[in-house]
């Protein structure tokens, strides 16, 4: 189950969002990727809200590409855009200038192949955390017994077998954020949207979702994005860290995390990548034109 | 995992708590109701309400009558007709209030539209409108129908709106991120959200229905808990009347604690 997985493109200090070379093409001596095409293309998107003197542009013209079955991390300062950007990749919103393609294909709404998972859960109150998990199913229209059985593993798998019939208000933070991942789980995306998921829990429960998420990603070859303002657990889950500058944000950077699983937070690799990103925090400028970023 | 005991502990804090004070609370309500017979019954037989009230209007003769009226099967006969009605008015307010109620309640412009309108209805009484459900409606129950269903129904859709303007834009973005149309929207959010506030909203129609089927069916029916009031004055029934009296209230007070358990029973928290 353990797959080895490789971040793509790994030649050393290439901070670019670049396509990978198809493996096997001939260059000796660099490791090249055995991940797949771009899933998401973020094309020069840009998104501003509101009209005239009150408008605030939230997102100026962002590119950005992620490969199938990569783990993609943004981090970035708040009120940055990055809920933004993930909701025009969710479908949730359009962009204003530029486009957004996954699978090739312009998003043109939400898509349950494309799941947002919500910060706050977003957990329906009166329903038990099983009947939260199938609801997903339930709109896909799957019968009764295989929603249930499915639900019931999902939630086993996150260790909430014994919880399936408590309502949210009767979890705990953790337990409801692995509910609501259990419920995004259940409908079997191709790509999992996380916005800030783990924001809202104590430090040793997110370490412990976080684990858990590496292993589901790890096990099941989905592409995830992942919104976080916590460097280090960029860098501990991420293939690959994109920096965003301040408002209105665009890329500033993409840091490449080549570190072998399980990665260990203390190593001096791993210290080194958060010098390399939190420079780059640094170096935005407050208003960063958006030829600067890449 | 190291979140288990944590709400472990919250969920058994929560029933202890809820556990405790009901057995005192029985007993304080029956000590209630006993006070309160007991300096009726005392001002009655006392004669403190003056000559005109006797001991037929106390409560030992009004439950005395009370089981008369049961035994001889007038009760259940006048109680089902009034029930009938009342039913069938709260149910046609319901059907007209509740989808009402999600429009007024989902929509801004619409909301902004009716609100002076039906807080002006509202405030209409239902009783000042008897000539006009005469005229409409002729003499029978359809005109007491048509009463109670006009004081039923605004705070069924007021509440009804309120609970929609409390739904979290989240569930809403949830069900659609599932896939889920206006449809799915509708059925997994917007009812199951607002059923509870839909409840309490049949609760207060409850009670103003009520208050209004009394006199309603003092008007041009010859059934009802109401007709009967009229008729036991006209008979000089008095120990009749107050049994009757007695049934509404008893009818009102457990009719009103089934839709309370029913509203627990689908109300949810946060
Ligand atoms: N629907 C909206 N209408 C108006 N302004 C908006 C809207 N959504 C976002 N904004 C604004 O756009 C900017 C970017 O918001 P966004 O939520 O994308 O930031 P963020 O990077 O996710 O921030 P945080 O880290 O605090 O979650 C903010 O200034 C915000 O106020
Ligand atoms: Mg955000």
């Amino acid at each position: 189950m353990e797959r080895v997985r490789q971040a793509p493109e790994r030649d050393g200090a290439d901070q670019r969002t670049s396509r990978p070379a198809p493996s096997g093409a001939g260059q000796v001596g660099v490791r090249r990727t055995v991940l797949g095409d771009a899933i998401i293309v973020v094309d020069g998107a840009g998104r501003t809200f509101g009209r005239g003197n009150t408008s605030v542009e939230a997102l100026s013209a962002t590119t950005l590409e992620v490969y199938e079955g990569e783990f993609f991390c943004l981090v970035g300062p708040s009120g940055c855009g990055k809920s933004t950007l993930l909701n025009l990749i969710a479908g949730f919103d359009q962009p204003d200038t530029g486009r957004v393609l996954v699978h090739g294909r312009p998003v043109t709404g939400p898509d349950p192949r494309r799941l947002l998972v919500f910060q706050d859960y977003g957990l329906l109150p009166w329903r038990s955390a099983i009947g939260n998990v199938e609801l997903g199913l339930e709109i896909a229209g799957i019968p009764r017994e295989a929603r249930r059985s499915r639900a019931r593993a999902l939630l086993e798998r996150m260790g909430l077998g014994a919880f399936e019939e408590k309502k949210p208000h009767e979890l705990s933070g953790g337990m409801r954020q692995r509910v609501n991942i259990a419920r995004s789980l259940a409908v079997d995306p191709d790509i999992l949207l996380m916005d800030e998921p783990f924001g809202a829990v104590d430090a040793l429960t997110r370490m412990g979702l976080q684990a858990d998420l590496l292993e589901l990603h790890r096990a099941g070859g989905k592409t995830v994005v992942l919104v976080t303002h916590d460097i280090e657990e960029a860098i501990y889950l991420g293939d690959r860290v994109a920096v965003m500058s301040e408002r209105p944000g665009a890329i500033r950077a993409t840091v490449t995390v080549d570190l072998a699983w399980p990665r260990d937070r203390t190593s001096a690799e791993f210290t080194h990548l958060r010098e390399v990103i939190l420079e780059h925090f640094r170096l935005v400028p407050e208003r960063c034109a958006p030829e600067y970023s890449i | 995992m190291s979140t288990a005991p944590v709400a472990a502990r919250r969920i058994v804090g929560t029933q202890w708590r809820s556990w405790k004070p009901r057995l005192g609370d029985v007993g304080l309500k029956l000590l209630g109701v006993l006070a309160f017979l007991s300096l009726w019954q005392a001002a009655t037989s006392a004669g403190l309400l003056g000559e005109a009230f006797g001991a037929d209007f106390g409560p030992v003769r009004g439950l005395r009558a009370l089981g008369r009226l049961a035994a001889s099967g007038v009760l259940v006969e006048q109680s089902s007709a009034s029930l009938g009605r009342l039913g069938l008015g709260l149910g046609i307010a319901v059907l007209i209030g509740a989808p009402l109620g999600v429009l007024v309640g989902y929509s801004r412009p619409l909301d902004a539209a009716t609100s002076v309108v039906f807080q002006f209805l509202r405030m209409t009484s239902p009783l000042a409108l008897v000539p006009v459900a005469l005229v409409a409606f002729g003499v029978g129950s359809r005109p007491v129908v048509f009463l109670v269903a006009f004081a039923a129904l605004w705070p069924v859709l007021l509440s009804t709106a309120h609970g929609v303007s409390r739904v979290s834009p989240i569930w809403k973005r949830v069900v659609r991120g599932f896939g889920g149309g206006d449809r799915a929207v509708v059925r997994r959010v917007i009812i199951p959200a607002t059923v509870p506030d839909l409840l309490q909203g049949v609760r207060l129609a409850l009670g103003v229905s009520w208050v209004v089927i009394v006199p309603a069916e003092m008007l041009g029916v010859d059934s009802g808990l109401g007709y009967q009031i009229l008729d036991a004055r006209d008979r000089f029934a008095y120990d009749e009347l107050v049994a009757t009296i007695l049934a509404i209230g008893l009818l009102g007070y457990l009719t009103d604690l089934a839709l309370r358990w029913l509203k627990e029973r689908y109300s949810w928290s946060v």
